[in-house]
């Protein structure tokens, strides 16, 4: 019952509630696994899927992903203890010359949403610097961000280099102009059209299809 | 026929003589095109036959001290610090005042900006030298002067403002109260100075994304559905009407518009989802002016010259049936826009624009 309630929370975008409730949750001794994988995760997957159908928009999306990430303060210590298997590690950042970073935010929340470790390079990000992110932070996916048209040859060049220095990666790529056509002919893994996709794609790619 | 007429009869659903034109291009854009032209920016207008001039009164408030970390402020107390990157240079939001504002209270305090700010004494000869153009408020060419959403994203910073609208709508309410005050005198003060000649409030504020609305419609109508009633009501007052801009898939919102009393759509980003110039054109047509509808996100900056000028045919034959239709990019060009793309834009327009 209590993981309902913490499911509601999520649900009605009550980050303080969240986060009582997780408390709660980790003092009564409820496995830290089921807290993440049904008290947050689940209810974030139904927000992502209301989202992508069109009942709600970003910022229902922004408020739910804000109120698990609450709850996630309080989990994640306990989760490196607990054994829980890991769900991956994604490195994320908007590409070399673009300042825009609305849609890799929302990415970067909803992958952590969904258990994902995630490092955020910010914007502006140089091909080399997801290269070096990618192999320090021994991830398995790198994302990759542009809005404007003007960048989207740097999106093409770090996808390059990422595909050179770091054989075996997933590269999904993303933002307003960028489509599937785009994404192919520049050798990325994949793109989505929006946030909850690219945790569905990083799922696929990590084989972690609950 | 001067401009001025040109677009009256175009918005009255008429034939003109030919489509009103339009032009916006990012800095880059417009000095490159002026050079190779040899004229200035007026000169570069006309030379494209831009029916539209805009008034800009200049700004005569408080100096503004440079944030602590060198931030640009404005006089919504913003920051903006620019990043020169390999790819060019561009602007980003550094310093949102309201980032940590919880309550009413915690907004009423913030310094305000005042109407008195700005010097009205020369609009009427400002109105007065474009009097043969169709003359609006700034925003249709220049930067800047965003409606209240852009405004409580650049205030509470964007992803902050988002979650708030959800979680705190009071706080935000307050916000807009304190914002609307301020586009209510200054909008005021504008069109009375303007004398009769002001025809248009240009209003700025993006509703949609690429693939759907940003806010659902139910939060369009609570938070934001009243400010733009006010303001196109206001607009009205004075003979004017308002050109409202919103980007990104918005055909949900189009009703609400025109029951709010917008009068012009712009800028028709047919690139996002659901915005077919057919369709649009076919359910709105009647009731709106279009302006806008050329994309800068594929076709200028990659297209060809022929898909350009197929493009172009095509919006003027579709959205300019009957008049009601106001031809311009659906954005400013930006700097990987080709010089000759705009240049065979522009003349397939004139070619085709024509109604003789």
């Amino acid at each position: 019952m209590a993981i309902d309630d913490i499911c509601r929370a999520v649900l009605t975008y009550n980050k303080a509630q969240t986060a009582a409730l997780v408390q709660a949750e980790i003092v009564k001794g409820t496995e830290i696994a089921r807290i993440l994988t049904d008290g947050l995760i689940a209810p974030l997957d139904e927000v992502g899927k209301k989202f992508s159908s069109g009942d709600i928009f970003v910022p229902e999306m922004l408020a739910a992903a804000g109120a698990v990430q609450e709850g996630l303060k309080y989990l994640s210590p306990f989760l490196a203890q607990s054994g829980a298997k890991k769900r991956g590690t994604i490195v994320i950042g908007t590409v070399s010359g673009d300042l825009h970073d609305i849609g890799k935010n929302i990415v970067a929340m909803m992958f952590e949403g969904a258990g994902f470790e995630v490092f955020d390079l910010g914007i502006n990000v140089e091909a080399g610097r997801f290269v070096w992110a990618a192999k320090e932070k021994e991830a398995q996916i790198v994302a990759l961000s542009a809005l404007l048209t003007t960048t989207m040859p740097s999106m093409a060049e770090a996808v390059a280099l990422v595909r050179e220095k770091c054989p075996g990666m997933k590269i999904m790529v993303g933002g307003a102009p960028i489509t599937d056509e785009f994404a192919r002919r520049i050798g990325a893994d994949g793109f989505s059209i929006d946030a909850p996709g690219a945790v569905d794609m990083a799922r696929r790619f990590l084989g972690t299809v609950d | 026929m001067n401009s001025k007429e040109r677009v009256m009869i175009t918005m009255a659903h008429e034939k003109a003589d030919r489509i009103p034109m339009n032009f916006r291009a990012a800095d880059q854009i417009v000095q490159r095109l002026s050079r190779s032209l040899c004229t200035d920016y007026f000169g570069l207008l006309h030379h494209y036959r831009v029916d539209f001039r805009e008034i800009i009164p200049p700004y005569i408030g408080p100096k503004f001290a440079k944030g602590k970390d060198g931030s640009e402020m404005d006089m919504w107390g913003v920051g903006r610090k620019e990043v020169v990157t390999d790819r060019g240079r561009d602007v980003m939001i550094s310093i949102s005042p309201l980032q940590d504002a919880a309550t009413p209270e915690d907004v009423r305090k913030h310094a305000w900006p005042r109407a008195e700010w700005f010097d009205f004494s020369r609009v009427k000869q400002m109105a007065l030298e474009f009097k043969d153009y169709s003359v609006s408020t700034p925003g249709i060419h220049i930067e800047g002067y965003h409606g209240v959403f852009h405004l409580l994203t650049y205030l509470f910073g964007m992803e902050n403002a988002m979650t708030e609208l959800v979680t705190n709508p009071e706080t935000i309410k307050a916000t807009i109260e304190e914002i609307m005050k301020f586009f209510t005198a200054y909008y005021t003060r504008l069109f009375e100075a303007g004398g009769g000649l002001i025809d248009f409030l240009f209003y700025k504020d993006d509703f949609g994304g690429q693939n759907n609305l940003l806010i659902g419609r139910p939060m369009f109508r609570e938070f934001f559905y009243s400010n733009i009633s006010h303001l196109c009501d206001l607009a009205q007052n004075f003979g004017g009407a308002m050109i409202l801009h919103s980007c990104g898939s918005i055909m949900k919102l189009i009703p609400d518009f025109i029951e709010a009393g917008v009068s012009v759509l712009d800028p028709i980003q047919v690139t996002a989802s659901d915005m077919d110039i057919r369709k649009l054109k076919h359910e709105f047509g009647g009731r709106l002016t279009f302006h806008g509808g050329i994309d800068v996100q594929r076709l200028m900056p990659f297209g060809s010259i022929g898909e350009i000028r197929e493009n172009a045919r095509t919006t003027i034959e579709v959205l300019g049936e009957n008049g009601g239709y106001f031809f311009s990019p659906s954005h400013r060009f930006q700097p990987d826009t080709p010089l000759e793309n705009i240049d065979a834009l522009y003349q397939t327009a004139l070619e085709c624009g024509s109604y003789r």
